[in-house]
């Protein structure tokens, strides 16, 4: 069963949670369990910015199974306001309006279903930021 | 690091093997790499094998390999490493030997891609990448190398078609390479203009997975000139990694874990870079070839791709690259593409006329792991 593992990282997924160094501030997402890569520093769970920007993207058209009925998608590598750096699908935006640059938000969709069990998959999308 | 060869090597032509099992296939590269060495006695069989377990094809794989070969004692090691595998697996023989152990080893890999749909075979793969950042992202791995591509693109302002560069060339290399998946040369329009698998990377700027298995027969130097076998020297090696998951990495670009191997790798042989004749690349995407050309040295950062369009690495030229077709034309058996790597220079160095230098980079991921061994040729002259 490999939706026990969906479960398993449903917080940080849902809600953004990433790890802030109490050293040097430096931040990681996914959240690591262990010390800072920089100054090996303590990690503490932090909410991360909701907002940030798009540093580069693309376009999935071959996607492995569980994506394979949503291509093609847009996958970007953002920043956060906080210097956090990602990868996310975007949604709410047609890949001829994707800019490198542009201004975004986090925003919480659907990701995928499984075949079998119908279990449905949550987790954190960006948009582009309104106001 | 001194003293340990090849005498032996075997290979299949990556493709599709409908009617081979992974077994099978393995047996018949590795009965190949045997001959060539004068059936010596193994003492251990080390196999890689990215996907062979997680695809459900036959787990615990070594231990079938060398049933099927009528070993009847030694160590049989299975090792899946992504990209990394094989070139972990001839790494292992390598150190067996040096730890006077083992006389003879049998180093390689095999992959079997075909028995699954190919959408299951990529989850496979991205899982074995990283499941949180690729699971959660829809991300893929050419995905992955198109976010490269357009940093790339944008940081240094470099076409993509000077990156794609690299997939013409392959093709034009591997037209002289009989265990190639694709024998033919392409133009850089067709590659441009070809369907796209993650913007802006086309089907010609991913390296196409096949069936594959390809071995060596490892001994020392002593042994080789003792037997009267011919050989290719291995002079020196490096391993090192980079951060996982890639979302914690300062820079994208900066294949560092690559640059250390090759260092580490060419200091241990005392060869400067520039006594190399070939370099192979583990280019599993046109782009990431190009970020390992820059970090192993060949090309300063954000010139790589510049090198590639003008000629700078041809066939012709002092450092030629990817001189048997790069993973893009010989063809990607994940876990068996660093043995394939090892295969070609040695065969290389069999029409070589004189002694030279070949440096093979190989890779899990994306930079993730990295291997490099330099390796020298010259018979048992
Ligand atoms: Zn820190």
């Amino acid at each position: 069963m490999p939706e026990i593992t969906e479960w398993r990282d449903r917080i940080w997924r849902y809600r953004l949670i990433g790890s802030r160094c109490g050293g040097c501030g430096s931040t990681y997402y996914p959240p690591r369990n262990s010390r800072c890569l920089k100054c090996g520093g303590d990690l503490e769970e932090v909410e991360l910015p909701r907002r940030g920007k798009l540093l580069s993207y693309t376009v999935v058209y071959q996607a492995p199974t569980l994506y394979k009925y949503s291509t093609p998608y847009i996958v970007g590598y953002i920043e956060l306001l906080d210097g956090t750096r990602l990868f996310a699908m975007l949604t709410d935006v047609e890949p001829d309006e994707v800019r490198v640059g542009m201004e975004l938000e986090a925003t919480l969709r659907k990701l995928y279903t499984y075949g079998e069990s119908g279990h449905i998959v949550y987790g954190v999308k960006f948009r582009p930021a309104v106001g | 690091m001194e003293g340990i060869v090849a005498v032996g090597y075997g290979l299949v032509r990556v493709g599709e093997y409908w009617a081979k099992d992974i077994v099978s296939l393995a047996a018949d590269a590795a009965s190949m790499a045997l001959d060539m060495a004068k059936q010596p006695s193994v003492d251990a069989l080390y196999v890689g094998s990215a996907l062979s377990g997680a695809l459900g094809i036959q787990g615990n794989l070594a231990i079938h390999v060398a049933d099927e070969l009528g070993f009847a004692d030694g160590l049989a090691v299975n090792i899946s490493a992504g990209g990394a595998s094989s070139g972990l697996a001839v790494l292992s023989g390598i150190d067996r030997l040096l730890s006077g152990s083992a006389e003879y080893v049998l180093v390689g890999g095999v992959e079997k891609v075909s028995d699954n749909l190919p959408s299951d075979v990529l989850e496979a793969i991205l899982i074995d990448i990283d499941r949180r950042v690729l699971k959660y992202s829809g991300l893929t791995d050419a995905g992955l190398a198109a976010i490269m591509a357009r940093l790339y693109m944008e940081e240094y302002g470099v076409s993509k078609e000077k990156i794609t560069s690299l997939s013409v060339l392959d093709h034009e290399n591997g037209v002289n390479n009989p265990y190639a998946m694709f024998r033919r040369a392409v133009s850089l329009d067709m590659a441009m203009s070809a369907p796209l698998v993650a913007d802006p990377l086309t089907i010609f700027d991913v390296a196409p997975y096949g069936d594959g298995a390809a071995f060596l027969v490892l001994t020392t130097k002593e042994k080789a000139l003792e037997e009267g076998l011919d050989y290719m020297e291995f002079l020196g090696y490096g391993v090192a990694r980079n951060r996982v998951p890639i979302s914690h990495r300062s820079n994208l670009l900066s294949f560092d874990a690559s640059a250390e191997a090759a260092s580490v790798a060419l200091s241990r042989a005392n060869i400067s870079i520039d006594s190399l004749r070939f370099v192979e690349l583990f280019d599993n995407f046109s782009i990431t070839g190009v970020l390992a050309l820059e970090a192993l040295g060949l090309s300063g950062s954000g010139s790589g791709a510049d090198d590639v369009w003008s000629g700078k690495f041809n066939l012709d030229r002092q450092v030629s690259v990817d001189i048997m077709g790069g993973l893009k034309a010989r063809g990607h058996p994940i876990g068996a593409t660093g043995a394939y790597q090892l295969c070609e220079a040695f065969m290389r160095f069999e029409e070589a006329p004189r002694r030279e230098y070949g440096l093979v980079h190989m890779m899990s991921g994306f930079d993730d792991q990295a291997i490099v061994f330099v390796v020298g040729g010259g018979g048992s002259a």
